[in-house]
């Protein structure tokens, strides 16, 4: 692809985003156009709280996605990253799926623009790390916020950029610890970092802006799905909720190990969690943004009850060995 | 806030001693992730352990293919293990354990660099993740349906541990080898010096030591008995009869430690204090 050793010398005191720009422009003609991205619509930045919580996203048909319990014919999946801003700073809140990049790059050029960037991830999975690369190689003075373990900034999965200079940005981006049970002051923002309140995977955080009142759920809550293309992406209502046994049976395709199940101590944290907090507004990486503090207390509901039933549905591996 | 830019970075994702050809038809490639190469005072922890981020590659008769991607951050050394490999030949296949980057997070430069090569497995999502790569070549794949590669098929399994819902293993017909995802994954220290090593070459003390520290990643062990998982694993074990074990996080145990790690490995899952333990890749 290059010659490294030559190309070290060149970039040594180069920034990430430079090296970034740079990489770019010599490798964009080589891209083939992306053949899923058709799939993928309403690409845009929605301002949530002005000046204050934007999100950050597109749409997908619902269907071939794993946590759904089956596919929804004609019906939509929002998919999110959200970004928290003051005067000085933007803060990303999950960075997206690789094919939301249209939508990631508008709101680095609309929203960011000269502020400082922040990235954090609430998992470490595709959905949430799959535009890494492009952020910290397109913002100003990006930071990570980096609250588990491994090393993360190699898995910026981005194919425009070779490997190599990928490892370049160990070194260059700062990272400034964001574990559970902290909270990052970044300016007027003040971000609390928890575990999960359900979570399949292992390392999966939550996080709480008491400013928006948001509460930022990864992969959980995120069992409001789009009729239509064009419905609005966010809920303010506590009507017409789902059935709890629908909603237990997508809990289940994505915490899968919630079948079959004992939690009890699982439950009592969750419900802690929401009791402790002035929580206004949810908003998972997938479905609909929950506003609100009556749809809040109502869809938090709907998920315990959701939870206590997800744990009497069997897991079905087993019963293929037989 | 703490805020730290390492001087001198050193890379989390190292290899040693790989790739190696195990036998005529299986190749093991990948490397470790090493925990003195995370970012921050994490990098500081003592031992330094790494952890095994490997993938394999099958050379059927008639068609290769390799079992899960390896990890984004090898792709440095392992786009040249894959061509060392194969030997001249293509990458038809690439069975895909779940979408997890440590397992398929190369899969969208796999199919770029072999243009012919399909991913099987319970392949949803990967239109969102590599939205680069086309549809067609996303081939979902059920419990128990086979590929011929031409001397033997690749069965597709629905894992009993499941790292996400949709988690598969594949069993090699000929090889009679298991491919377990994250099952039996172990971590090891990096001053023992067993990267790229299988445990029947270390000294009996080496390798019962290596397979005690087994990664078991999957939240919510303790909240639900696995005693019926271990039975549906020995009912497994009786329709698909395995004398190699890999997955994406070991070297292969083989060579006559199989049944006895297979052993450990269910009598550390039926344990009721048993609990997840995080898997550092």
């Amino acid at each position: 692809m290059c010659s490294s050793i030559h190309r070290r010398g060149v970039l040594g005191g180069m920034s990430a985003a430079a090296i970034m720009t740079l990489l770019r422009s010599n490798y964009a003609a080589a891209l083939q156009p992306p053949a899923a991205q058709a799939l993928a619509t309403r690409q845009s930045v929605t301002v949530l709280i002005p000046n204050r919580l934007y999100r950050i996203g597109c749409t997908v048909p619902a269907q071939r996605l794993s946590w759904l319990a089956e596919d929804i014919p004609g019906g939509f999946e929002p998919l999110n990253a959200y970004l928290l801003i003051d005067q000085q700073n933007a803060v990303f809140i999950d960075m997206g799926a690789p094919i939301m990049l249209p939508a990631i790059r508008e709101a680095i050029d609309t929203v960011v623009g000269s502020r400082r960037a922040w990235a954090s991830y609430t998992r470490n999975e595709a959905d949430c790390i799959g535009n890494m690369g492009w952020i910290l190689g397109s913002c100003p003075d990006p930071t990570l916020l980096f609250g588990g373990a491994g090393g993360i900034l190699e898995w910026i999965n981005d194919p425009a950029v070779s490997i190599m200079e990928v490892r370049d940005f160990l070194g260059r981006v700062p990272i400034v610890e964001s574990r559970n049970g902290t909270t990052n002051r970044i300016g007027e923002l003040s971000i609390e970092w928890l575990d999960a309140g359900l979570k399949q995977m292992l390392m999966t955080q939550w996080a709480f802006e008491p400013s928006s009142g948001c509460l930022f759920t990864s992969d959980a809550f995120g069992f409001r799905h789009l009729r239509s293309a064009d419905q609005s992406l966010i809920v303010e209502t506590a009507r017409r909720l789902p059935a709890p046994q629908t909603v237990a049976r997508e809990l289940v395709a994505r915490m899968h190990w919630m079948r079959g199940a004992n939690y009890p101590d699982v439950l009592v944290r969750f419900e802690t969690i929401f009791a402790e907090r002035d929580v206004q507004m949810i908003a998972p990486v997938h479905g609909c943004i929950i506003r609100g503090r009556a749809a809040v207390r109502a869809h938090v509901r709907l998920m315990l009850e959701a939870m206590r039933l997800a744990s009497e549905i069997p897991s079905e591996e087993e019963t293929r060995y037989v | 806030m703490s805020e730290s830019t390492p001087a001198s970075p050193q890379g989390a994702y190292i290899v040693r001693g790989l790739p190696r050809r195990v036998l005529p038809d299986l190749a093991w490639l990948g490397g470790c992730s090493n925990s003195a190469g995370w970012p921050g005072p994490a990098s500081r922890r003592r031992p330094i352990t790494h952890e095994p981020c490997v993938a394999y590659l099958i050379l059927g008769a008639q068609k290769t293919v390799m079992l899960d991607t390896g990890h984004f951050a090898h792709w440095h050394s392992l786009e040249g293990q894959i061509e060392q490999m194969l030997q001249g030949r293509t990458l038809d296949y690439v069975f895909v354990s779940h979408q997890e980057i440590p397992h398929t997070g190369n899969l969208g430069r796999l199919l770029g660099k072999y243009p012919q090569a399909k991913a099987g497995g319970d392949v949803r999502d990967y239109h969102l993740f590599h939205p680069e790569i086309a549809l067609e070549r996303l081939v979902p794949m059920r419990h128990g349906e086979a590929l011929d590669i031409g001397d033997r098929q690749i069965v597709f399994l629905d894992a009993l541990w499941k790292d996400l819902d949709s988690t598969m293993w594949a069993y090699d017909t000929r090889l009679k080898m298991l491919f377990g995802a994250d099952i039996f994954g172990y971590i090891h220290q990096d001053d023992e010096n067993i990267c790229g090593t299988m445990l029947h070459e270390m000294s009996p003390e080496l390798a019962e030591r290596a397979s005690e520290r087994a990664a078991l990643p999957f939240f919510g062990l303790r909240q639900r008995s696995q005693t019926s998982r271990v039975a549906a694993f020995r009912r497994l074990l009786e329709r698909y009869p395995v004398e190699i074990i890999t997955s994406g996080h070991t070297a292969p145990i083989m060579a006559g430690m199989t049944a006895q790690i297979i052993e450990k490995m269910l009598a550390k899952l039926d344990s009721p204090t048993e609990g997840p333990r995080y898997l550092q890749s």
